[in-house]
């Protein structure tokens, strides 16, 4: 077992990392030696001074990620999608937990008021994106910061870390056009940062939003391996739009939940119906791209499954109210 | 008249300047022009990653002229701007003028602070814009978009050719107005305000990027040698009257050899150098016809031209009309 030592100053976190493995650190990309998994940790700094990690790794290693009590408060906050190997464990000031879900793709929220460590278990393939947020970024950039102690006393991000909240299509959209963009891309940098800020102002007014709704509405039971399950359809949801979609019978049998069940809590959960949400983010998708100015309508068309060129116009049109060709 | 010149490269400055000019106090940055200059408001925010960004949204209520006068020090200024003009409006970029009347100017375009730049505009325009103060060194440092050190400069010599004035649509009309919402009470303005400045700047340098690379300009192209040939250009066009310069004389003055001018200027300009200059010129034609002072047969003097039918058939062959149907006589 690998154990790592977390840090609230990402900098030094990732050369420490570098150092620890034996690796080179070139313009913030850390590339991970096969010993500890496949992958890579980029080190991002945004152009409001935020650092953020964005990494993608196959782990190879057991792994365990410590990080004691600080006296500064920062928020760490999560975006990850997780395929897991085992179960996944924590420990939160003493107390342990443990997530049993196959599946993780959702927001965490963590702070540096409390000692925190888990355990990624060899075999876990995990995409993440990190923030630190400091006191006086919060302090200055959110209009509400003072109407609350800390951002973890909010209903909606308690108890985040082990079980995470769901996606929502606009974090999806974002989240995986970070990971994604053409490397190669003129812009890539840019358009990564970019992406992350939108991240963060997405979750932040979330956060402010749902802070004026009462407690309860926001928060839906729902048992955590179901949950699991369902962020699990999810990703497979939106992880190729060239092929038709999954049944729903097809993906309730992979879930082990009956075909009404699963229609029910995913509405419940994503706050829409399941083609809906896939053709909401096969859109979204499509605009991105048509974004990019590299393709036409007819590449992106295709990207998207579909052979029937004015069946996508139309389709487009119905979400965004333009022609795909006025973009 | 209202007019107001400035070379400032920052925005905060010249905000104060035109405060003190129009004799109102500034809070927060924000100016309410008085009624008898403009119904509406200026305002200037400096984002967190050190950009100047100003905005404009108001409807001038008298005769107007903005002048940027040319500067030694090199910026550039992204400029997202909807005039809905009720007479008309010019459009001076350097030595290039575009005149527009009672339309809707809605256009995205880059200048720099090497070239002088204004609006002149009649009384009842409605003038709406974000613009972004960008300093030369910031592109590559932190957008991380160092291709763009070779391809901008050929992108600004284009100056105000259709080929760079791209129109507004729908996307940028949305970051712009989500960016003029005056919402004091969102929960975290400067992040909202800063993230859609990005988004317009990404989706403006993501098309001019893969248009000029379709325009194919050269992106080996040294800086230098793109702003010696800018300098040739001014000096062959700068008068049509008598014989073009030779390009003997050309390569002396830009210190390069012809076969490297030529290339060069060909890759910036998008034409050999005759070809370049013998449209500049029938341009020129086009506008002293246009603006009704002169007969054709003087205008065909003033542009180098003895034998009118020459003029007439090279005039027909670069603007595909009669020069006599250029002549605004009414």
């Amino acid at each position: 077992m690998i154990v790592i030592e977390l840090k609230h100053n990402y900098k030094e976190y990732i050369q420490d990392l570098a150092a620890l493995l034996h690796k080179e650190l070139k313009n913030g990309l850390l590339v991970l030696p096969p010993s500890f998994g496949e992958g890579y940790v980029q080190f991002v700094e945004l152009p409001n001074g935020l650092e953020v990690l964005v990494s993608e790794i196959n782990f190879h290693e057991d792994v365990m990620y410590k990080r004691s009590k600080s006296p500064a408060y920062f928020c760490n906050l999560t975006f990850n999608e997780i395929q897991l190997s085992g179960s996944m464990s924590f420990t939160r000031d003493g107390v342990s937990m443990e997530d049993k879900s196959d599946y993780r793709a959702g927001v965490a929220l963590s702070s540096s008021l409390s000692e925190t460590s888990f355990v990624v278990k060899a075999g876990t393939k995990a995409k993440t994106i990190n923030f630190i947020l400091t006191e006086e970024w919060l302090k200055n950039n959110l209009n509400f910061f003072e109407e609350m102690h800390t951002l973890e006393e909010l209903t909606l991000y308690k108890n985040t870390l082990t079980h995470p909240e769901p996606f929502d299509s606009q974090n999806r959209i974002l989240f995986d056009e970070v990971f994604h963009t053409d490397r190669n891309h003129p812009m890539h940098k840019m358009i990564i940062k970019n992406r992350i800020m939108f991240l963060l102002e997405h979750f932040l007014s979330k956060l402010f939003r749902n802070m004026n709704k009462p407690i309860g509405v926001v928060h839906k039971k729902m048992k955590d391996a179901d949950l699991g399950k369902l962020m699990e359809v999810e990703t497979i949801l939106v992880k190729d739009f060239s092929q038709p979609p999954p049944t729903i019978v097809n993906l309730a049998a992979r879930t082990g939940m009956s075909v009404s069940k699963l229609k029910t809590a995913f509405k419940k959960v994503y706050n829409s119906g399941i083609y809906e949400y896939y053709q909401k983010n096969r859109m979204q998708k499509a605009r991105s791209l048509l974004l990019t100015g590299q393709y036409t309508v007819k590449e992106v068309g295709l990207q998207l499954g579909y052979t029937n060129l004015s069946n996508f116009s139309l389709a487009f049109k119905k979400e965004f109210g333009i022609l795909p060709s006025h973009v | 008249m209202f007019s107001f010149e400035y070379t400032h490269s920052s925005y905060s400055q010249m905000i104060e300047d035109l405060a003190a000019r129009l004799n109102v106090r500034l809070k927060d940055n924000w100016l309410f022009f008085p009624e008898e200059i403009a119904s509406g408001y200026y305002r200037v925010l400096q984002l967190p990653n050190g950009l100047d960004v100003n905005i404009i949204n108001c409807r001038m209520n008298r005769d107007w002229f903005v002048h940027r006068k040319r500067d030694e020090e090199e910026y550039y200024t992204l400029r997202f701007d909807e005039l809905t003009v009720e007479k008309d409006i010019s459009i001076g970029i350097d030595t290039d003028v575009v005149e527009k009347k009672k339309e809707t100017v809605a256009v995205a375009y880059l200048t720099s602070s090497l070239f002088d730049w204004y609006y002149l505009g009649t009384k009842g325009t409605t003038f709406k814009g974000v613009n972004i103060l960008i300093p030369k060194q910031w592109l590559g440092k932190l957008m991380g978009i160092e291709l763009f050190d070779d391809i901008l400069p050929a992108y600004i010599a284009l100056k105000s050719r259709s080929f760079t004035m791209e129109p507004l649509d729908k996307v940028y009309y949305e970051l712009m107005n989500e960016i003029m919402q005056e919402d004091h009470d969102s929960p975290l303005p400067q992040l909202y305000i800063h993230n859609r400045v990005q988004l317009l700047m990404e989706r403006f340098f993501t098309r001019i990027h893969s248009r000029v690379s379709l325009a194919d300009v050269q992106s080996n192209i040294k800086h230098d040698d793109i702003y010696t040939v800018l300098k040739i250009e001014k000096l062959l066009i700068e008068n049509f009257s008598g014989k073009p310069r030779s390009i003997e004389e050309l390569s002396r003055k830009a210190t390069m050899s012809s076969t490297k001018l030529k290339k060069i200027f060909k890759s910036v300009f998008g034409l050999p150098i005759y070809e370049y200059y013998q449209q500049k010129r029938m341009q020129r034609a086009g506008e002293l016809l246009s603006s009704g002072k002169y007969s054709v047969k003087q205008v065909a003097e003033k542009i180098g031209y003895s034998n009118m039918s020459n003029f007439t058939n090279a005039f027909k062959k670069h603007m595909k009309q009669d020069p006599s149907a250029f002549s605004n006589t009414d």
